[in-house]
């Protein structure tokens, strides 16, 4: 007896949870008829993973400042610690939207998946640099022949290094390149087990404060220009035009509080991903806010990083550098 | 009727991988997964063969196979020595028992600049981290052995004149023994893990975990799923060496 009335209350359970799960996307309001009160706005669920940083300013700014809401969206951000995951989870169907780099549509057109599309390009950031320690006897880019230069391969830390090398009349092959991850890369050079670093932001102003005087950072912005991208699914895009169209024009009224409210957006940013405002502020002009999506410009890079996986990663020697004319979709920013 | 007059054990055992390959195939051929994220079984064992065949894979696998033997072997002979003391006197017991326990805890990446500033960014911090994972359990485990020993036992062998030392190499450590197996044992197959994670976690220019972890970031799925099947065939050859071993040093543990 007891047995059945927990099984009854399971059921019962069950049944409220299946409901609200088998709720559609769309949130309509109740029927007209029920009451008098004006009819509210329909509201679209939908979600967007991205990476936790100041490349994410535009939909932070947008979700905070309720210019998602204003366009009849309810966008719920799921944060995850690298634009791969991202990219993986907009693959995956488990994301509606998606903040990728262009590295990430560079690799996965290599794997012969076509379903992807950018759809707008949200930062252009300027924020990669090499840090060097002046003990180690470094004070000028060509210092860096023979020393130990910390790198985390197949990301823009290689290609940003290889291209500062290059400028500077260097091969990759004059350093010797230790294959470490941004953290470990932080960590080896505050305790003096490298010579120089490959990083992006925070971790160059992590590293100017703690190595202070001893540091010296080399930056090349014409070097390496990271992407920061939404992306979609495109037979997802098919079925859902109106929400892309929604979620862009929030995304446009974000870069104009940016570009409006600049003192205001940091520190909405800077509270949002947990970093401090002071550093925020410091590294704010080495990223350009502003949405848009330069088809051309953006196909010439993603196919030199296509070519540049071919030439120098492991295990894509063989392959054809990909057609990558069919990952970008410019008509919602038009 | 019991399971076993139906199908015989022997082949119960090999039952089990075959079902998920099976599975596995199932979800790739009915496209229940995106292929981006889950080739065919077909793909994966291919790879596999292709990287232990070429022995492409055989400078990873032996560095990682090195930097956890390394610090295994370390924890294994100080994790034995100190937790036989700990089990033995009641105040270092009391004293250590808490801080080893704080220390099991803690994931060893969280330590990662501590191993650094001791071992520097290469072998010796990976190593050390793998020692640190091991160190606590087989500390604690080994100490439960001791503290667990039947005392009449103790106390028969005093009455037939043992002097303590003699009660400790011939009925403690023995009493002990199976206890301190299960350590070794959760320790050793912990060691791959940290290994592999300590890899992934700091990055390192040979290692199972660098290259899945270049895999995973590139979107090689065939060599990334046939590194996971090559580390799980790993830790599964490794238990079961470490179970055959157990049957022939403990016979007396499981009667």
């Amino acid at each position: 007896m007891k047995t059945k009335s927990i099984l009854n209350l399971i059921a019962a359970f069950a049944i409220v949870w299946l409901t609200g799960c088998s709720k559609s996307d769309t949130d309509t309001p109740k029927a007209a008829g029920a009451t008098n009160a004006p009819a509210p706005m329909a509201v679209t669920k939908t979600t967007l993973t991205a990476s936790k940083n100041i490349w994410s300013t535009l939909p932070i700014v947008a979700k905070q400042q309720g210019f998602f809401q204003q366009e009849g969206l309810d966008v719920q951000i799921n944060y995850v610690q690298a634009a791969k995951l991202a990219m993986d989870a907009l693959v995956a169907g488990s994301t509606d939207f998606a903040n990728v780099v262009d590295p990430n549509v560079a690799f996965l057109a290599f794997s012969g998946n076509k379903d992807v599309v950018v759809v707008g390009t949200i930062v252009k950031s300027h924020d990669s640099a090499i840090v060097a320690r002046k003990s180690a006897g470094i004070t000028s880019p060509q210092d860096l022949k023979g020393k130990k230069l910390g790198v985390l391969q197949g990301t823009t830390s290689q290609i940003f290094a290889e291209r500062f090398l290059e400028k500077n009349g260097l091969r990759y092959a004059d350093v010797q390149a230790q294959n470490l991850q941004p953290v470990a890369i932080q960590t080896a050079l505050i305790e003096k087990q490298i010579d120089a670093g490959s990083v992006w932001q925070p971790f160059v102003h992590n590293l100017q404060k703690q190595l202070g005087d001893d540091a010296v950072v080399f930056t090349a912005p014409d070097a390496y220009i990271g992407y920061m991208n939404v992306a979609v699914r495109k037979e997802w895009v098919g079925k859902n035009e109106a929400t892309v169209a929604a979620y862009i024009r929030a995304l446009r009224k974000a870069e104009a509080f940016v570009a409006k409210n600049t003192d205001a957006a940091q520190a909405l940013v800077a509270t949002e991903i947990n970093l401090g405002p002071d550093i925020v502020k410091s590294i704010w002009s080495q990223y350009e806010f502003g949405l848009g999506l330069d088809k051309a410009a953006l196909l010439k890079v993603v196919t030199e990083e296509g070519q540049w996986i071919k030439r120098t990663q492991p295990g894509f020697e063989s392959k054809e550098v990909p057609d990558y004319s069919g990952y970008f979709d410019d008509r919602f920013v038009r | 009727m019991r399971h076993k007059d139906i199908v015989p054990r022997s082949v119960l055992n090999f039952v089990g991988l075959p079902l998920l390959l099976a599975v596995w195939q199932v979800v790739f051929s009915l496209k229940l997964c995106n292929p981006t994220l889950l080739p065919s079984p077909g793909a994966a064992l291919g790879r596999l063969w292709e990287i232990l065949v070429t022995g492409n894979v055989l400078p990873d696998l032996g560095i990682t196979l090195l930097r956890m033997a390394i610090g295994f072997s370390l924890a294994a002979v100080l994790g034995v020595a100190a937790g036989l003391l700990m089990g033995v006197y009641q105040p270092l017991y009391r004293v250590l028992a808490p801080v080893v326990d704080f220390f099991r805890s803690l994931p060893v990446t969280a330590c990662y600049p501590v191993f650094v500033l001791l071992a520097g960014v290469n072998h010796a911090s990976k190593s050390l981290m793998v020692f640190a994972a091991a160190l606590p359990i087989i500390m604690l485990n080994t100490s439960y052995g001791v503290r667990g020993v039947s005392p009449i036992r103790a106390q028969m062998a005093r009455l037939f004149g043992a002097s303590t030392p003699q009660v400790f190499l011939h009925v403690t450590i023995w009493e002990a023994a199976p206890q301190i197996w299960i350590g070794l044992r959760t320790a050793f197959s912990l060691s791959l893990v940290v290994e592999i994670v300590a890899e992934m976690f700091a990055g390192t220019q040979f290692g199972i975990g660098q290259r899945l972890f270049e895999a995973f970031n590139t979107y090689r799925t065939d060599e990334l799923y046939a590194l996971i099947l090559l580390t799980g065939g790993l830790g599964y050859m490794m238990n079961l060496a470490f179970a055959l071993t157990e049957r022939r040093l403990l016979h007396w543990s499981s009667k």
